[in-house]
């Protein structure tokens, strides 16, 4: 049996583990952190439980649908979604519902709106090469300005006219003629096969105690195989020789340091710090291109407040410049069992940083003073309803895709090829912006290549009928990639 | 056959030259071989209701000549009614197509900002 390591317990390494587990291959898997689920992790503050953000769990893949299902069975639960808009001292619907924005923004305001949307139908940007020339082509420069712009530049810190239009593409697919007349003519529901199809605009699954759970259980169920997922290492130095990596060095938070060998290795590391940890180290211009990859911070400061209910919504988007919030998470209306006691809420909000930006250094007082007077001043919570707080950083939580990204990972992506026991998964081994399961299916894909598969990982969320009909592609050349 | 090879089939353009042809030739053959019979069968009266399309036809009549001028005549009208018949079918499922391909891709839109 093939020894296997993988670095990373998210969702794609767990998900590594687990197909392999199920191939007869033998995982072990390596997390920096003390709790596995990378940024689909739940965190546990004194009984309440929150989110890296909020993950929906919702997928076309019927693999990952069937995975979710068997790890979790009946404490998957369906919830209703709601979400609004706060923007001009105002909540708008969202998704945008005609009569409500026109309420909110007055007849002028939309009268313009419209004027504007049908000069971009009319006279749209010759070329999308950035993020605001695609969605003022699809909406209009006014209604760019107002419902997408300063939400956009808070999540990703770059003027959208930085933002490489692959966002875009990647993240709302183009529909092929077939599949718009298909959604026509036999409702938009239904996939190629006649299945049924939900969607995330009205309802979505979630675990009863948040996504950790899901990955928590994974954890479990690998170690009832006898695989371990080992927490507390971070990887410190990738050895590698002759086109294969030998081994891995990590250290555990003791400072004691550990070394791990393997047939085949597989990296959910950010790119940058997976070339970096690469010894010996590659050429100079692989260094470089890692060098100017970016990655956008995340960080939460969660408040406790004394009061059953404070908002009806999962999440408010926080559009307005004067705060410097981007969005607001309501646990407790993702899954009741986010929290312990019914007469609290307890709210995220949630912060989008550089780790440079001086608000990442700042201490948790701070940082929780910071958010009771933000949520104060867009009128959410009173300062003296807000018992608690606590706050989380996650590092790397977003790849950003500047004007220079794709040249970089070309790079890397061609250094990396020639590596025969390598491979590369998940939203930072990748640097796509992948929600989970197509995180967690470039992850399958990886475990079934050790297994004599040839598939390629990196097409996955790139090519439409990957996410429609969940097929494997294989490679036409015989490579692995 | 799946939702699919039954939208492909029905999406299917028409050929406007074929379908004028077929009209065309269609036409021009029953027209000829009806003249023709009538003239072979004879008569006291040949081809009384026949005759009637030269309000329609111009040269035609119930004779060997007006039946191949008349032909020619009705293979060019049917030839064009043909034509425009797959061409303005066409035209309409490519406008359907065009609207049902901007409404699902407004209707993936709706919820951009999720995906930001």
């Amino acid at each position: 049996m093939s020894r296997v390591l993988i670095t990373g317990a998210g969702p794609a390494g767990l998900t590594a583990a687990y197909e392999l587990s199920k191939l007869g291959l033998r995982p072990t898997v390596l997390e920096a952190d003390n709790q596995v689920g990378g940024l689909s992790r739940t965190v546990n503050y004194r009984g309440y439980r929150f989110d890296i953000g909020g993950h929906r769990f919702f997928s076309k893949v019927p693999l990952i649908n069937e995975l979710w299902q068997e790890i979790l069975s009946e404490d998957f639960l369906l919830r209703p979604r709601l979400s609004r808009i706060y923007y001009r001292e105002r909540f708008f619907d969202y998704p945008l519902k005609a009569a409500n924005a026109l309420a909110g923004l007055g007849p002028v305001e939309a009268f313009l709106i419209g004027l504007s949307y049908t000069k971009a139908r009319l006279f749209p940007h010759a070329e999308e090469t950035n993020f605001e020339q695609w969605v003022a082509n699809r909406f209009g420069e006014r209604l760019y300005q107002i419902f997408f712009k300063t939400y956009t530049e808070k999540v990703w810190g770059i003027p959208c006219n930085e933002i490489s239009a692959d966002w875009a593409a990647q993240r709302i697919k183009n529909l092929s003629l077939r599949e718009a007349l298909r959604n026509a003519l036999v409702g938009s529901g239904r996939a190629a096969d006649g299945q049924i199809i939900t969607t995330l605009i009205e309802q979505f699954n979630y675990p009863r105690f948040g996504p950790g759970m899901m990955w928590e259980r994974c954890k479990d169920l690998l170690a009832s195989r006898g695989h371990e997922t080992v927490e507390g290492v971070r990887v410190e130095r990738v050895r590698h020789s002759r086109g294969r990596v030998e081994c891995v060095y990590g250290r555990k938070a003791s400072g004691e340091p550990e070394e791990f060998g393997a047939e085949h290795f597989i990296s959910t590391m950010p790119l940058r710090e997976l070339i970096h940890a690469l010894d010996p180290p590659p050429p100079e211009e692989v260094i470089a291109a890692a060098n100017r990859l970016r990655y956008r911070d995340y960080l939460t400061v969660v408040l406790i407040v004394k009061r059953e209910a404070v908002f009806p919504d999962n999440w408010i988007y926080i559009h307005s410049p004067e705060v410097k919030m981007g969005r607001i998470q309501n646990y407790k209306n993702w899954s009741p069992e986010m929290t312990p006691d019914p007469s609290r809420t307890s709210l995220g909000l949630e912060y989008f940083l550089w780790e440079k930006d001086e608000e990442w250094e700042w201490s948790h007082e701070r940082l929780i003073e910071l958010g009771v007077k933000e949520c104060a001043r867009i009128g959410l919570v009173e300062p003296g309803e807000v018992e608690d707080g606590t706050i989380v950083r996650m590092k790397k939580a977003y790849p950003v895709y500047d004007q220079n990204y794709h040249e970089s990972l070309e790079i890397i992506r061609n250094y990396l090829e020639s590596f025969s026991n390598l491979q590369t998964v998940g939203r930072n081994g990748l640097h796509r912006y992948n929600n989970q399961d197509h995180s967690m299916l470039t992850a399958i894909y990886a475990a079934r290549n050790i297994a004599g598969e040839r598939n390629d990982v990196w097409s996955v969320n790139t090519e439409m009928e990957y996410h429609e009909a969940g097929e494997t592609v294989r490679r036409g050349d015989g490579a692995r990639r | 056959m799946t939702p699919d090879d039954v939208i492909e089939a029905a999406f299917a353009k028409l050929d406007p030259v074929a379908l004028g042809a077929a009209f065309g030739i269609v036409s021009a053959l029953t027209l000829f071989l009806a003249s023709g019979t009538l003239l072979l069968k004879g008569g006291p009266e040949v081809g009384r209701t026949l005759r009637l399309l030269e309000h329609y036809l111009i040269g035609f009549g119930v004779t060997w000549t007006g039946a191949l001028i008349g032909s020619a005549e009705a293979g060019i009208g049917a030839f064009a009614l043909g034509y425009i018949i797959a061409w303005g079918r066409n035209w309409l499922l490519a406008a359907y197509a065009h609207l049902a391909k901007r409404r699902a891709e407004s209707r993936a839109q709706r919820d951009l900002l999720d995906k930001i």
